[in-house]
């Protein structure tokens, strides 16, 4: 009995049932208010942003905290266009400054700590719209805090899901 | 209610399980565990870097999507998704990717796009080995017993072996286990030298079927010798014979002793805890177990639920959340031990209202 290597891959694939789950991509997000404006603290995985070819790591196993610093103008760049915080009265500006972002390891992972200085022109009618990492990371979710009296809550935030409130009350 | 209240758990993890900090400049930070590749997988990256071929991508894809079955080296399933994702319109269209593509999608409980993947290969090429018997195994995950029969049979004419494999297995699942196991041992006894990967397929199945008659030591003895090189599906199946055999220390030291145990699935996680818990032992594992349990409900995940079932079940036991995700978990998975969480999670609530 004579077997190749692509057929004997393909046997030890099946050898037994998709039974492991894969890691999953999960950010965090907490949303506050301070003199009237949103605060949000973004919290993602530096993995993740690596992944999206966001941060230039020279491997996949780690990148210096410049490597990350460096990274400041793309990931400004890409919260422009996949975060989006909007009010009654349009979009709010979103802003993050790199001297402002910390680390965090949390589950087996660096999370980078982002804030985001949101200005809005009306305090009425808030609302998140998240489409990062979508795309890079199949499984992406964001878990939202959402600390906006008297909408307090939590909630996902998926790729079938993106908006937080999902309406906005009238 | 209750989704809030993993939402917040989670919430607060993520803010309880370690303080922020600024690093120094040229401090290095940590974005996965370093996970040794083979010299052959050095060599394809290589020569990804100088030319980005589809050929090379297709390869390296398909080694990452076998390591990644190795306890820890799970990671490497992004790495092949990523390959994947980057291969040329033209390139989508060869058999080498509709068969990784599929084996992606059946890894991620994707059971009807997997089998509409390799559908492609087979309307190319009905006979076709590797694509029947991946429809075979998708159909088995499905309990679909017809079907997988059928996917067996295209091999009737390719290779009696396969075919003759393929066929006991789908039939100890129609609840011929007693001669199945008996003809696939025969089967077994007759080869010699089988490859590794032959050996490990025709052991997970004789252990399934030595299982489901009752045969649990054998059914352990079945793994025992192979475990170094099996992937982690079979070393769940060990291990959950090793616990129910009462041998939650052997558990543990196997578990315990595996490279990159900061990196095991969530899978392998919990039977380690769960021998630690045996064994009463100061807990070292399952304060990481938790958490990762609170953002998977958190998280609201259905795919995998298998995981949360074994949690409710054995580390923090609640019958009605126990039989909640062993539901979910069965409209998409229904092998033996699929069915069997379900079992048990029944069993674990008729015991819960016969104690009030």
């Amino acid at each position: 009995m004579k077997y190749v290597f692509p057929l004997l891959a393909i046997i030890w694939m099946l050898c037994a049932s998709p039974v492991v789950a894969h890691k999953f991509s999960t950010a965090y997000m907490d949303v506050t208010k301070q003199q009237g404006q949103p605060v949000l603290l973004w919290k993602v995985a530096l993995h993740d942003l690596a992944q999206a070819g966001l941060i230039q790591a020279k491997n996949n196993h780690q990148v210096s905290w410049q490597q990350v610093l460096d990274s400041e103008p793309q990931l400004q760049q890409y919260i422009s266009e996949r975060l989006r915080f909007n009010s009654a009265a349009g979009v709010c500006s979103m802003q993050t400054a790199a001297a402002d972002w910390l680390v965090q390891r949390m589950q087996q992972d660096t999370f980078l700590l982002l804030p985001l200085q949101v200005r809005c022109d009306s305090n009425e009618g808030w609302q998140l719209s998240y489409k990062a990492l979508f795309d890079s990371e199949h499984s992406h979710k964001l878990l939202l805090s959402w600390q906006l009296p008297p909408d307090k809550a939590n909630a996902v935030l998926s790729a079938k899901s993106p908006f937080f409130p999902a309406i906005i009350a009238d | 209610m209750r989704i809030f209240i993993y939402i917040a758990a989670a919430l607060w993890c993520s803010l309880a399980s370690a303080t922020e900090f600024k690093p120094d400049a040229a401090q290095q930070l940590t974005l996965a565990t370093v996970l040794p590749v083979s010299a052959e997988m050095q060599q394809l990256q290589q020569a990804l870097q100088q030319a980005p071929d589809d050929t090379v991508k297709l390869q390296l894809a398909q080694r990452y999507l076998q390591g990644a079955r190795r306890p820890g080296f799970a990671d490497w399933f992004h790495q092949a998704e990523q390959l994947l994702g980057a291969i040329s319109d033209d390139g989508r269209q060869r058999q080498h990717y509709l068969l990784l593509r599929a084996d992606m999608l059946q890894q991620q409980h994707q059971f009807v796009a997997a089998l509409h993947t390799l559908d492609q290969v087979l309307q190319r090429e009905p006979q076709h080995i590797q694509a029947s018997l991946m429809a075979a195994r998708v159909h088995l995950a499905m309990h679909q017993l017809d079907a997988a029969q059928q996917a067996c049979s295209r091999l009737w004419q390719q290779d009696l072996f396969l075919f003759s494999v393929c066929s006991y297995e789908v039939a100890g699942r129609r609840g011929d286990w007693q001669q199945s196991y008996a003809a696939l041992t025969q089967l077994w006894q007759r080869q010699q030298d089988l490859p590794v990967e032959l050996d490990s397929w025709l052991r997970g199945i004789l252990a399934e079927q030595a299982e489901q008659l009752g045969l649990m030591a054998t059914a352990q003895q079945w793994l025992t010798p192979i475990l170094a090189q099996v992937p982690t599906s079979l070393w769940l199946k060990w291990a959950d014979l090793s616990l129910a055999l009462g041998q939650a220390q052997l558990v543990y030291q196997q578990i315990s002793a595996l490279e990159h145990i900061q990196a095991l699935s969530d899978s392998l996680l919990l039977r380690l805890t769960r021998a630690e818990q045996q064994l009463a032992l100061s807990p070292m594992f399952s304060a990481d177990l938790t958490q990762r349990m609170q953002v998977r409900l958190a998280r609201g995940d259905t795919d995998h639920a298998a995981d949360l079932v074994h949690y409710f079940l054995y580390i923090s036991p609640d019958a009605q959340s126990a039989l909640y995700w062993a539901d979910i978990n069965y409209q998409t998975a229904k092998e033996p031990d699929d069915q069997r969480l379900l079992a048990l999670s029944r069993q674990a609530i008729a015991q819960a209202a016969g104690a009030e």
